[in-house]
């Protein structure tokens, strides 16, 4: 399904260990795939970051519990956030 | 240049190295200078960017190719995050807006970018992100090199002599063992990881260095280290040279000669057998443990499965990992230290809480048993279950008390009984406790009714005696497994292994010695297993001694007042019976 315009979808980080090292960088290669812009907000802080950086994942600081919103801007929007939130909702696998 | 000088340090790692000086301290951790650059150098300065970038990938990249094999998931997922965090978008929007609008030169816009995360990372509460900075600045230090040098980082050109004052288990590592002709490091003891991988790459080795020493010393200067006697010569006259040239030659000969007899069995000149078994880990291959003669493994350490807590392996992980060490060995047996975290081996995803004083705290089997029974029991499952294939024993570390072992006991039983229910195959486990702290020394005729076999942890059961911390310098000097006092706990627990038929083993570094080694034998310990380095010289000493007079020796020096004393009459006999090893 292809979509044009932002997309949005709220997660929630399940894991004990928050949003750590390895998720993110999983996340970042997930992200990259896309050609949209995707970009997560700590619902709790209000700072936003770049998918595509793990480092701006990491700057988040989304330990277990922290409510997070997705959007994507782009022509792949809805895939690449439907991908996204499905391995937030997995719990990152762990 | 630095001046010619003989210093004396501590040797480690035997044999003798001759070269040139690689100087790591030079290249990490600097604070550049903050140098602003032209308007029209700005083009220059991001064309270096990128190319230190290209060469950190490169490294990053070639390095964890490399370890592939020798490394577990844990440890190539560090290297992948390492590389994503070379081309982060936004730690690369930082250092680019540096250069571009600050003008900036390259060295310091990556080192303030850098510390602007770090500083972030540094202000989290959750422990873990802290951390991060710590990989932050690694990587930072990375591209620093590459720009600042260029022989960057641990690829140098030649073979040299590395010189630096601290080496983490990872830049040991990291050496190309290829061209590292040895290592002077100033901080460190016999027993420090760098001094124990050094051996394992048998590559000679020095730690005690002084600073003022090291900080004089460049890339120009030549050194001679001798890992026998500990001496380290600085810019050496030809002289000097070409005797060192030939003791390298005749300790080369020796210890090759050492290697050429390692299909020939570890028995003393009146017919006992002393098993000679190897200490590794996963970085280690059982081929290694096989290439110098060793029979079985006596102690194979778990915790690089926990160290990073995002990955610490499930059950199936781990059985395939113990299975094929089991398949690897043979009918050789392979003795698995369950995981001993805590003291100085600090794994913040599996234990958080900070201990005033963590060698006398939660550590070993009281934190497998109490504080994370979880993961105790999904190895021991995996470890029931990789029985099946091949001589496995377990050992549990730290052990003071019946109690411990008893409920490890239960807790193995109601494992057995869940995969039992499974229809799961197991094999029944052989299990042993380590003999580390005076409490189970002297407890031994009462651990002993109720474990398969002792095995003596000697580094920590002479910590744990003495008192002592084996890092500490200036203490360091009480660190003495010859003490008659560590003799004696010894000689408590075979008499208690004897009088109940179980078998006794040491995998401590007095097992690699071989004045130690002779004692230990003496006192009747049926294996030493050591790193498979110090198996050729051991077997050499088992050789040449017969267990009737390496007793008197043990006996004697059991009586003696102090640690001087009992290695004397040890180093007596050595001269007398292995005088091509009492050289060294």
């Amino acid at each position: 399904m292809e979509t044009t315009g932002t997309e949005t979808v709220e997660v929630t980080v399940t894991s004990p260990l928050g949003l750590h090292g390895r998720p993110a960088a999983h996340i970042v290669k997930l992200a990259s795939a896309y050609h949209s812009v995707v970009t997560v907000k700590n619902l709790a802080s209000g700072e936003v970051g770049d998918c595509r950086s793990i480092l701006s994942l990491l700057v988040l600081a989304a330990s277990q519990g922290t409510r997070l919103l997705l959007s994507a801007v782009g022509d792949d929007a809805a895939a690449a956030l439907a991908e996204i939130a499905a391995y937030f909702a997995a719990g990152f696998n762990e | 240049m630095a001046v010619a000088q003989s210093i004396q340090a501590l040797a480690v790692s035997p044999g003798i190295a001759i070269g040139h000086v690689m100087c790591l301290h030079r290249l990490v951790g600097n604070r550049p200078e903050r140098r602003v650059v032209a308007e029209n150098e700005v083009p220059g300065e991001l064309e270096r960017l990128a190319g230190a970038l290209k060469r950190t990938r490169d490294q990053i990249t070639s390095l964890r190719d490399a370890l592939r094999g020798r490394l577990d998931r844990a440890g190539t997922e560090i290297f992948d995050a390492h590389l994503l965090l070379v081309d982060d978008k936004a730690l690369n929007a930082a250092v680019g807006e540096r250069i571009r609008s600050r003008r900036l030169c390259a060295e310091f816009a990556v080192f303030d970018a850098v510390e602007e995360f770090a500083a972030v990372f540094g202000e989290m509460s959750d422990e873990y992100l802290r951390e991060r900075a710590v990989d932050l600045r690694d990587v930072g230090n990375r591209i620093l090199s590459n720009l600042t040098n260029a022989a960057p980082d641990t690829h140098f050109s030649g073979r040299r002599i590395v010189a630096a004052p601290t080496l983490a288990p990872s830049d040991t590592v990291q050496l190309d063992r290829s061209k590292v002709l040895g290592l002077a490091v100033e901080v460190g003891s016999a027993t420090s990881h760098t001094a124990i991988l050094a051996r394992s790459l048998r590559i000679p080795a020095v730690v005690g260095v002084p600073p003022e020493v090291l900080e004089q010393l460049s890339a120009d200067d030549t050194m001679i280290i001798d890992g026998f006697s500990g001496k380290v010569i600085i810019n050496p006259d030809e002289r000097t040279r070409e005797a060192y040239r030939l003791k390298a030659k005749a300790a080369g000969e020796f210890l090759e000669q050492l290697e050429r007899d390692s299909a020939l069995r570890p028995e003393t000149t009146d017919g006992f057998i002393v098993e000679l078994a190897a200490n590794i880990d996963a970085q280690a291959k059982y081929d290694e443990a096989r290439a110098v003669g060793a029979h079985g493994v006596g102690l194979f350490r778990t915790e690089f499965l926990f160290l990073d807590a995002a990955s610490i392996p499930g059950e199936d992980e781990q059985f395939e990992i113990y299975k094929r060490l089991l398949t690897d060995a043979g009918d050789d047996p392979v003795t698995v230290r369950t995981m001993d975290i805590g003291g100085d081996k600090s794994f913040s995803g599996v234990y958080r809480s900070p201990e005033e004083n963590p060698f006398l705290g939660l550590r070993g089997i009281r934190l497998s048993l109490y504080e994370r029974p979880d993961l105790f029991r999904v190895q021991l499952r995996a470890l029931l279950r990789a029985g099946v294939y091949g001589n496995l024993r377990v050992m549990i570390p730290m052990v003071t008390s019946v109690l411990e072992v008893e409920e490890t006991r239960a807790v193995i039983a109601e494992l057995e009984a869940e995969l039992r229910k499974d229809r799961t195959e197991f094999a029944p486990l052989s299990l042993g406790v380590m003999i580390e702290t005076p409490a189970a020394a002297l407890l031994a005729d009462k651990l002993a009714p109720i474990v398969d076999f002792f095995s003596i942890g000697s580094n920590d059961l002479v910590q744990y005696t003495m008192a002592v911390d084996r890092g500490n310098e200036r203490v360091a000097y009480l660190y003495r497994p010859t003490h008659p006092a560590i003799l004696r706990l010894i000689d408590c627990c075979v008499t208690a292994a004897k009088r109940n038929n179980i078998f006794v083993g040491v995998c401590g570094q007095m097992a690699g010695d071989p004045a130690t080694a002779a004692l230990l034998m003496g006192l009747g310990v049926h294996e030493l297993s050591m790193s498979p380095g110090s198996v050729p010289l051991v077997r050499r000493v088992i050789r040449s001694l017969s267990l009737y007079e390496a007793e008197r020796t043990a006996r004697a020096a059991m009586e003696c007042r102090n640690a001087a004393e009992s290695l004397a009459l040890v180093q007596e006999l050595l001269a007398r019976r292995v005088p091509e090893i009492a050289a060294l």
